[in-house]
């Protein structure tokens, strides 16, 4: 017996089965659910106009209001409008409809009018001509970065710790861009309480946040690494037991094969084997233990280090320091040679880092005994540690491509975006041009107007592959269905 | 050879096309998906509200353009109910309140959330109207108890806890319209953003995204999604994989297959022509 969804899902199937059957040839199977579409649409439509309007906002409203309400005897105009319009259908009186769809036609126009002329027109000239503010490198656009990155900061999607510092690495290379474009803008003539001074503050006060979450990650990752090194001191140790172990083991084969001091070719092997097994262990428990002094140092040198680096950042931005916070702004060049001793020892941290990740990776060199010690894997550890380093060793080349770099000429993307800026000008004023008949097509204006018809091609072309790209999506919609719910019911009322 | 190719009977492509979806939807590849800037900005519009804070989400599109919208929805709706934000559905579309209802449900089914209706989530239904929208959207953003007295399952709009601070479109954090063409998109930006100034964002099929990559420009909208990529980046953003990343590996073979059989033609072209010369 099938069930109503099995029988719903097997009718879609079918009917998506009959629509595609159109690409073979017309047939009548397509013609079936090409009609019972459009039938079902106008249907559905129809159902909705008669519970969406007649019965919520009409007869609900006017006949049978809920208890406590008063009847609103207003909607009897939109009521009797309506009525209107359908007497369009009555030859006679069809007149009559016209003050209806006068009304509305009216209104609507009204609307359009002055909401497209704003949304369409007026953003859209502003949109083009900012272009050319935002391509210009201003202290305020770098302040506005500035903010996204804070803000995607506080709640990054990926909350380890390595994914909050490679955002505030590059959350430090934009402040060093804002406050170095702001001071050039200031040159000293802007007074303390100005607009430009209250955002160099508020960029501070949110680098502070910023300062106080590195020192949660930090201490964060301080902490997973002290716990890989504290596990990991018992490595030795399981390492010691396997050995006895096998030193039980040897014993309890020697004794049950033993014969009057005579042993078999098989079981001289057999203890061979373990003795060659056991020499081998020992040789890497030696090596082990050996190491693991070494790399329980670099660790907990690393530990210290990140923690003193953690504990000066938080200190040079914590509230204590708040009431400094305008001097430290008004000496800017200090704060200059502050952050790049800061960017220098946090460098000496990274390069320690990289030297030790080797070594951090004995957490690997056994899955069994990895597992043993409950830690999590060394080598994905590290992996998110790459993505991190990375991070990082991209904004330290910002950090010091800049401070080489006169801001206020170009920065960065400035010139690309100054391009594309003046192109998208170009662009337009070409297809405007193009569009534009009460001048003959020649001369000047004919080669704008031909390279309008370029610009309006390429327009045209990504339009078409965005096209496909949605054509093939609902291809891919209705494979998945026929694929897996389709065929699922099918198999289900084959199958039994 | 060159004749056989010239005069390839198209449904061998219909077919090779067909292959090319049905096969990376049996054996997904997991192609990476690049995080593209508009969706990230709508991701993060959405990281930057405050729990509690409603966001609207206008269903407007019916089950034609599903592959594409409905996707999205499941994302948004996801890190909706994650950010503990308060979702009120609307739709401009007859389908869309049953779009609206089908997203609830399939994220509700994931029993990853304690929400419940008409506290965390409401359906408001269907508002009539002329096709440009505008109508419609100029009565949301003044008062939204006239435009839905009742939701979509006919209870009084104003009995829920979820409509008690909410009187139109002004009291939202942030409104999305996940539009499959007119009206939707451009009766928000026309409106909601441009007269009100209330922030609107946008999911859009495939075929409409170029004509919206104008507004997102204009700073108009805050983040785009366009098609079943967008609705893929915002799946990978959030961390629900859903239909729109499965559909990923399938969707870039189908575009390799349909890059050759371009080149192909073309080819073919230029060898008749240089023979023909």
């Amino acid at each position: 017996m099938i069930g109503f969804q099995e029988f719903i899902v097997l009718l879609a199937g079918f009917l998506t089965l009959s629509i595609y059957s159109f690409l073979y040839k017309e047939n009548p199977l397509y013609r079936f659910a090409e009609h019972l579409y459009v039938g079902v649409s106008a249907g559905y439509l129809f159902a909705r106009a008669i519970n969406d309007v007649l019965y919520k906002k009409i007869w609900d409203v006017l006949v049978t209001p809920d208890p406590g309400v008063v009847q609103d005897w207003w909607m009897l105009i939109p009521t009797i409008l309506g009525f209107m319009m359908i007497l369009k259908l009555v030859p006679r009186v069809s007149w009559v409809s016209r003050w209806a769809i006068a009304l509305v036609v009216g209104g609507t126009i009204g609307l359009v009018m002055t909401t497209r002329f704003k949304a369409d027109v007026i953003q859209q000239i502003t949109g083009t001509t900012k272009k050319f503010e935002s391509a210009r490198p201003s202290a305020l656009a770098s302040y506005d970065r500035l903010k996204v990155l804070n803000e995607s900061r506080i709640s990054p999607a990926d909350g380890t710790p390595f994914n909050h510092l490679a955002l505030s690495a590059k959350c430090m290379t934009q402040l060093d861009i804002f406050l170095r474009l702001q001071s050039k803008e200031l040159s000293g003539k802007a007074s303390l309480d100005s607009e430009e001074w209250s955002r160099i503050i508020a960029a501070f006060q949110d680098y502070e946040m910023v300062a106080l979450k590195d020192h949660t990650s930090f201490a964060q990752l301080a902490e997973i690494l002290e716990t890989m090194a504290s596990k990991h001191r018992f490595l030795p140790e399981i390492l010691k037991d396997e050995l006895a172990k096998y030193e039980r083991t040897m014993l309890d084969t020697i004794l049950k094969a033993d014969s009057g001091g005579k042993y078999s070719k098989e079981v001289a092997d057999q203890i061979h084997a373990f003795n060659k097994g056991y020499i081998e262990r020992q040789k890497r428990h030696l090596e082990l233990t050996k190491r693991d002094r070494v790399v329980q140092d670099k660790i907990y040198k690393f530990i210290i280090q990140i923690r003193t680096f953690a504990r000066s950042n938080h200190e040079e931005f914590s509230s204590a320091n708040a009431n400094d916070l305008k001097s430290s702004i008004l000496n800017f060049k200090e704060y200059q040679q502050g952050r790049i001793t800061r960017w220098a020892s946090l460098k000496e941290i990274v390069s320690h880092f990289h030297s030790s990740v080797d070594d951090f990776k004995v957490f690997d060199v056994d899955e069994e005994l990895s597992k043993k010690l409950g830690v999590q894997s060394a080598q994905k550890f590290f992996g998110q540690g790459d993505d991190f380093l990375s991070a990082l060793s991209i904004s330290q080349k910002e950090a010091s491509n800049l401070r080489n770099t006169d801001l206020t000429q170009a920065y960065g993307d400035g010139l690309k975006n100054i391009f594309n800026a003046l192109l998208m000008a170009f662009g337009v004023i070409c297809i405007l041009i193009y569009f534009f008949f009460s001048t003959e097509h020649k001369g000047g204006v004919g080669v704008m107007a031909k390279i309008g018809i370029y610009f309006l091609m390429i327009t045209f072309g990504s339009s078409f592959g965005y096209t496909i790209m949605a054509r093939v999506s609902l291809l891919i919609g209705r494979m998945d269905f026929l694929l897996f719910d389709f065929w699922t019911a099918l198999k289900g009322i084959i199958g039994g | 050879m060159l004749e056989f190719l010239k005069n390839l009977d198209r449904r061998y492509v219909f077919l090779f096309i067909a292959f090319s979806v049905v096969i990376p939807l049996l054996t997904p590849i997991g192609l990476p998906v690049q995080h593209d800037p508009e969706v990230k900005q709508l991701y993060e519009k959405i990281e930057s509200l405050e729990a509690g804070e409603t966001i609207v989400i206008s269903f407007d599109y019916d089950p034609a353009s599903g592959p594409e919208l409905k996707p999205m929805a499941e994302a948004l709706v996801h890190h909706a109910f994650r950010k503990k934000l308060k979702v009120i559905a609307i739709a401009l579309y007859p389908a869309g309140p049953s779009m609206a209802n089908l997203a609830f449900e399939r994220v509700i089914a994931s029993g990853k959330y304690q929400v419940e209706y008409g506290r965390d989530y409401v359906n408001l239904g269907f508002y009539y109207g002329p096709n440009t929208g505008l109508n419609q959207v100029a009565v949301f953003c003044n008062d939204i108890y006239s435009a839905f007295p009742k939701d979509e399952k006919k209870n009084s709009t104003s009995s829920y806890a979820i409509m008690k601070d909410f009187s139109s479109l002004k009291d939202a954090g942030l409104v999305i319209s996940l539009s499959a063409g007119d009206p939707g998109v451009p009766a928000y930006v026309g409106v909601a953003y441009a007269i009100h100034g209330i922030p609107v964002s946008a999911g859009v099929t495939a075929v409409s995204a170029p004509r919206f990559y104008s507004y997102l420009d204009a700073q108009q909208l805050v983040g785009l999604l366009g098609g079943l990529r967008g609705a893929a980046v915002y799946e990978s953003l959030v961390g629900e994989k859903g239909k729109g990343l499965s559909g990923m590996d399938a969707q870039s073979i189908a575009h390799l297959v349909i890059i050759f059989f371009i080149l192909l033609s073309n080819v073919l072209y230029l060898i008749e022509k240089a023979r023909e010369a």
